[in-house]
């Protein structure tokens, strides 16, 4: 995948401890960004080959299988519930067969030795991710029209797991699959996404240019993350760059403030170290400066995704009722 | 001798902790008389032997060695390049509570906050909350931690809660451990399993206790405390036991 960087990592057997692995990828970003740390392939871990990916053809259905497999390491406890559940979470999820959610086909768990559980995934396999996608995107971008589609399916899968009391909390373009007639499919949550956080050996650098106020400023969060995510997500559609791309917390907020402007006084989270007055005041600046296409509604609709407040953002069922998705009088 | 010794509390420690709600009593009450634990052990290989079988005969696939095998589904090995960067092969550490929070933060939202009333009365060990990470540890003062706690409720706690214990304590969690109870012996009796009264082996704990923190937990978090679930509690082990041995 172009510009995916992978972390240098020593030789085989990388096995971290718990604490190491949460201080390595703390969510809260804490570890390296991009800058100043060297990032080149890895070779292989373990005994699997770490730079391939199974896929397979049903020869009766002609479909696609992919597997993504999962080292989960135990103690003397087997596997940790916590996985069971989300292995339980995500069949149980399947049941619904949501259209915009990537289909789990299985869930296959081997013992490979007694720290060790290899859980593999058994999913539908899907040619890109949205970041593909839209690198491959001809100049001057995607049509309006087609970003309305997009959005749509987005955030109607979106809207599926917060109804189900999923949170996604690491969208981006890419965990969001497309396949080839366009279909949107979200990947990468539940117990697949447990992982973006936890593992020790994920070759993505953790990005943090999707993450929400409330999650870069440590506070309480909920639904509305994905929300945020999803606005800049729509914005990067248009422009096919990311909206925010910040090196830090502090950086990132600092950006996030540039377009959106410093939140009053009174909408400022009482429950984080970070205070206001670290960030210069800012008014709000138009979006269509930078996304001159938006159309009117697309600019409410995008303004309510990125709503400081996450209590005042707009939620994806809302979203989908808005004006954006109804007005069809353009065609470009 | 002394060997002997440590290990079979070892045993019983571990056998302890297959029931998250009972776990928090220091005597260990026999009910059941003593257990074969390697007969168990040596069963448990077995069934999960038996599913991985299964499971490598339906994908033709050999997971775990990470070799395909002739059949129905033609695989292939390809460059992680190719294909979109969800599917690349990830790890986790396997220390539950690390990810509990998070699990439950990302899962039952709604359910968190029914519980967090019902709750409150619960101490918080600070030291739990230490091992998230930073956002996880965050967020569990709001509406996280009640769900967690009540899961990876380790021996830490306890010392806390008998300096601070109130009647009233005790009875959301005793009517919990009631429920869980009865819906383990439901579904003893439904499954294939042939009965025994011994408690069940560690793994196959879990997997049907899957079925109720599941649905308990996850999809109908509401009535986690409410003592209600007896009947859906039994019906959703009922679907993770078909999951498991499917």
């Amino acid at each position: 995948m172009g510009g995916v960087c992978r972390r240098v990592v020593p030789p085989p057997r990388l096995r971290m401890t718990a604490q190491e692995a949460s201080h390595f990828h703390n969510e809260s970003g804490v570890m390296a960004q991009d800058g100043g740390v060297q990032y080149e392939p890895v070779a292989e871990i373990g005994g699997g080959a770490y730079g391939t990916v199974y896929k397979a053809r049903d020869k009766e259905s002609g479909k696609f299988v992919a597997l993504k497999s999962v080292r989960v390491q135990t103690d003397q406890e087997g596997l940790p519930l916590s996985t069971v559940r989300e292995v339980a979470l995500l069949r149980r999820l399947e049941q619904f067969d949501h259209p915009n959610i990537v289909k789990l086909m299985d869930v296959c768990a081997s013992l490979r030795t007694e720290q060790e559980t290899k859980v593999t995934l058994v999913f539908e396999h899907v040619d890109q991710d949205l970041k593909t996608y839209l690198e491959k995107a001809p100049p001057p971008g995607l049509p309006l029209q087609h970003v309305r589609d997009l959005m749509r399916q987005l955030l109607c899968g979106l809207s599926f797991l917060h109804s189900n009391l999923v949170l996604h909390r690491d969208l981006k373009p890419e965990n969001i699959l497309v396949t080839s007639r366009g279909q949107i499919k979200l990947a990468d949550f539940g117990l697949a996404r447990i992982y973006s956080y936890t593992m020790a050996l994920t070759p993505v650098v953790v990005t943090l240019w999707y993450r929400s106020p409330e999650v870069l400023l440590g506070s309480s969060y909920a639904t509305p993350v994905d929300l945020w995510s999803t606005g800049c997500i729509f914005a990067e559609m248009f422009t096919r760059k990311p909206l925010f791309c910040g090196e830090s917390e502090v950086d990132q907020l600092t950006k996030i403030f540039s377009v959106i402007g410093l939140p009053g006084e009174e909408e400022w989270p009482n429950d984080v170290t970070l205070s206001r007055e670290n960030f210069s005041p800012q008014n709000p600046q138009p979006i269509t400066e930078q996304i001159p296409e938006l159309t009117n509604e697309g600019v409410d609709l995008l303004m309510k995704m990125l709503t400081f407040n996450p209590l005042r953002r707009i939620s994806a069922l809302k979203a989908l009722e808005h004006s954006f998705f109804s007005d069809q009088s353009d065609h470009s | 001798m002394a060997n002997v010794d440590i290990q079979s509390m070892w045993e019983r420690h571990d056998a302890r902790r297959t029931f998250p709600l009972l776990a928090r009593t220091k005597v260990c009450r026999n009910l059941f008389g003593p257990v074969d634990h390697e007969e168990l052990n040596c069963e448990m290989k077995r069934r999960l032997q038996e599913i991985s079988e299964r499971d490598q005969s339906r994908w033709n696939f050999n997971f775990e060695e990470n070799v395909p095998l002739p059949g129905n589904y033609e695989w292939e090995e390809i460059a992680v390049s190719t294909v979109p960067t969800f599917y690349t092969e990830s790890m986790r550490n396997g220390k539950a509570r690390t990810v509990n929070a998070k699990d439950a933060e990302s899962s039952t939202e709604s359910g968190c906050k029914n519980e967090a009333q019902g709750s409150a009365e619960a101490p918080s060990p600070s030291t739990e909350v230490n091992q998230e990470n930073r956002s996880g540890a965050l967020n569990a003062r709001k509406h996280v931690t009640p769900v967690c706690r009540r899961r990876k409720r380790p021996s830490v706690p306890e010392t806390l809660r008998n300096s601070t214990t109130h009647i009233t304590d005790f009875f959301p969690r005793r009517k919990r451990s009631f429920d869980n109870k009865s819906a383990e012996r439901t579904s003893q009796a439904g499954s294939s399993i042939p009965a025994e009264v011994t408690p069940r082996k560690r793994i196959r704990c879990r997997w049907e206790d899957l079925g109720v923190s599941h649905f308990s937990d996850h999809l109908a978090g509401k009535k986690g405390r409410s003592g209600t679930k007896g009947a859906k509690g039994a019906s959703g082990r009922a679907s993770a036991i078909a999951f498991t041995c499917k």
